[in-house]
């Protein structure tokens, strides 16, 4: 009757543990309030998007998922124009990036018993990049190029640290006791970002350092040259930048699209002695994906994770034409897919989150296997036993959700170009069209000042869709 | 591990303390003691680095060689220290450890610069029309600087294996205004060892 009660008490227990935990966001990711925000993107009021994020912030974001409160929230300034916010915002995302560059030792056992919803979210690895992208605009549009110099000397040195990191991180797993199956290190191919240099080349030409502009443009072209799989368009000709002009030099940077979201992706496995068999879910069917070694390991358990994948959101805009007094003077080039850029970095980091959720699975099923044995023993295996093994494989699945944390408001593609116009006042407009060539939208300047007294000028325009 | 009871506890525990802040202490310490929280560039860094080159500057024949040909001392004014690092360096703030640095020495004399310039002549082209006559000061009687003192800061950092190496380069020449001459140039090296912890899985 003892044990009979002590269950009716666990069985209680787990299921308000499974209801609490059920809309927890420590284990899963919450993405309603982006909803309201979408909608005033869409509209392009960024300023109203702006203030809708603020107001989610209470609901919303917990202190672990500040770094994508001031991402989103830097970006959405900086396309409503609040340069000086922004750069706070995306500062603030900045820095607590570059302090979680270590994980917590009391997160990561969190993360070890939950999942990686539970930690810091520390950012996207093209989100680190391009925050100072971003930054570097805003300290342009403020008329500090030295600064917006700094923030792309910054995001190269960036490359180099994630290099550092990923070695540290797959060392890290390959030492440790929760892996027990051989780590394959993926490699990404994206090492230098041709909108950095396109963009530090207009800010050294716009300091007059046409030394140093040379250099950028030559960087410029590298990453075209040696990184193909993801500068797959033609390679822009940047090369009448340097040349003098009696004319003034007017620079264009546009952001189209929205850059990918994360979606769950689930994985069963099912054990055997010293091996998983890992299933993928297709067509409503559980169908084997893999199968891997894993030392030690009982057969008859069952269980399931998930990972996070990315999915492109792409563009609607197919080409970008500048308009100069009612006359068209040129189509921008695409710079940087800012989209295949996220995959390409993401690759090994998925990889990563991949052992570290099966890791944490096995462990969790074993535990959930020697509780239940345990419970079968004293109840010789009776319907209070069943049903709590019901809910402990309940719990186990409740808590194995993916982290489908990103920031929502990058753009997918980056376009630039250059124009040579009469110094004075002109009409300029950014029209965007589609794959039909019908006009989407345009962004008009309407007696805009193009002095000669700037080397070069830098006008940017962002449509998100 | 138990058992998965053990775990539920533990798990629900992490789910309260996650939410749980940590509070903040703050400690006054004194405006010379070295604080380096980040190894990025601080103000010791600008006081020191300052201290360092102006002791060389001071102690380098230009100031000789200028006295004896013109029978006074030189007139210094700062130029542009150039931020060409990886990190947002307050120039000014070194701009300004380097002047004092330079007035206390006694070995020089300091025009303001073009920044600060601007705020005094608008004073003095207000005093001509509001102060009396008195006490007004004159026009066009500012002291011409001989020479002017430009900068750059650099970075190269680099990191492995938990440590990262913060290399800072100052380099600061002093320029003849009238002839281009460059009469002292120095260059001051900071290089910072930071311990990263190592990735916990």
């Amino acid at each position: 009757m003892i044990i009979i009660f002590n269950f009716k008490i666990r069985i209680i227990s787990l299921l308000l543990i499974l209801l609490t935990i059920g809309g927890c966001s420590s284990i899963s990711t919450s993405t309603e309030h982006y909803t309201n925000i979408d909608k005033f993107v869409s509209l392009e009021m960024y300023d109203k998007a702006v203030v809708s994020l603020q107001n989610s912030q209470k609901d919303a974001y917990d202190e672990k998922d500040r770094v994508l409160f001031w991402i989103d929230l830097g970006l959405l300034q900086h396309y409503a124009y609040q340069d000086s916010l922004s750069i706070i915002n995306l500062a603030l995302a900045d820095n607590a990036i570059e302090e979680l560059y270590t994980t917590s030792i009391s997160k990561g056992v969190a993360s070890m018993v939950l999942n990686d919803n539970a930690l810091d979210y520390s950012g996207e690895d093209y989100e680190n990049l391009y925050i100072n992208v971003f930054k570097a605009l805003a300290f342009y549009r403020q008329g500090e190029s030295e600064s917006a110099l700094v923030e792309i000397r910054r995001l190269t040195e960036k490359f180099v640290e994630l290099e550092q990191k990923y070695q540290q991180e797959y060392r890290s797993l390959k030492e440790s006791d929760e892996i027990k199956t051989e780590v394959d290190e993926i490699s990404v191919n994206f090492y230098s970002s041709a909108l950095a240099h396109y963009l530090s080349m207009i800010l050294f030409l716009n300091d007059g350092e046409y030394d140093d502009g040379r250099i950028s443009r030559d960087k410029f072209y590298d990453a075209f040259e040696n990184q193909k799989e993801l500068y797959n368009f033609p390679k822009p000709n940047l090369d009448n930048f340097l040349t003098h002009s009696e004319n003034a030099k007017l620079s264009f940077i546009t952001f189209t699209g929205r850059a990918p979201l994360k979606y769950e992706y689930v994985f069963q496995i099912d054990t055997f002695e010293n091996l998983i068999v890992i299933s993928i879910l297709e067509n409503g069917r559980w169908k084997e994906f893999n199968t891997i070694a894993w030392y030690g390991l009982e057969g008859g358990l069952h269980a399931k994770f998930a990972i996070p994948k990315l999915k492109k959101r792409g563009s609607m805009v197919n080409k970008v034409e500048v308009i100069v007094d009612g006359v068209h003077k040129r189509d921008l080039y695409k710079i940087e897919s800012l989209e295949d850029i996220a995959f390409e970095a993401f690759k090994r980091e998925e990889g990563i989150i991949y052992l570290k959720s099966l890791a944490r699975t096995v462990s969790k099923a074993i535990a959930n296997e020697a509780l239940n044995k345990e419970l079968d023993k004293q109840t010789d295996g009776g319907d209070w036993g069943g049903l709590t093994r019901l809910l402990t494989g309940a719990l186990i699945n409740a808590t194995e959700n993916a982290d489908l944390r990103i920031a929502h408001y990058f753009p997918s593609f980056a376009y630039g170009g250059e124009i040579e116009v009469q110094p004075g006042v002109h009409n300029i407009e950014i029209v965007y069209k589609d794959r039909n060539n019908r006009t989407i939208a345009t962004d008009k300047f309407d007696n805009y000042n193009v002095s000669k007294n700037k080397n070069i000028d830098l006008l940017e325009t962002v449509f998100l869709k | 591990m138990k058992n998965l009871f053990t775990l539920l506890i533990i798990s629900s525990l992490i789910l309260f303390l996650a939410g749980c802040g940590s509070s903040r202490t703050v400690q006054r310490t004194s405006s010379d003691t070295t604080v380096d929280l980040s190894g990025k560039w601080n103000d010791t860094d600008s006081r020191l680095t300052a201290k360092k080159m102006v002791d060389g500057l001071l102690d380098s024949r230009w100031i000789l060689n200028f006295n004896k040909e013109n029978e006074r001392k030189p007139v210094v004014i700062i130029g542009n220290i150039k931020n060409n690092s990886s990190e947002h360096i307050q120039t000014k703030i070194f701009s300004k450890d380097i002047e004092r640095e330079l007035i206390n020495s006694g070995e020089v004399k300091f025009v303001a610069s073009s920044e600060e310039r601007d705020e005094i002549r608008d004073e003095r082209a207000e005093q001509q029309q509001y102060s009396s006559m008195e006490t007004a000061k004159r026009l066009a009687n500012e002291t011409g600087a001989d020479f002017m003192l430009k900068g750059v800061i650099s970075t190269q950092n680099d990191s492995f294996d938990g440590q990262a190496v913060k290399f800072y380069q100052v380099d600061l020449e002093m320029i003849h205004l009238e002839t281009n001459e460059k009469v002292w140039i120095d260059s001051k090296k900071i290089k910072k060892l930071v311990d990263q912890a190592g990735y916990k899985f």
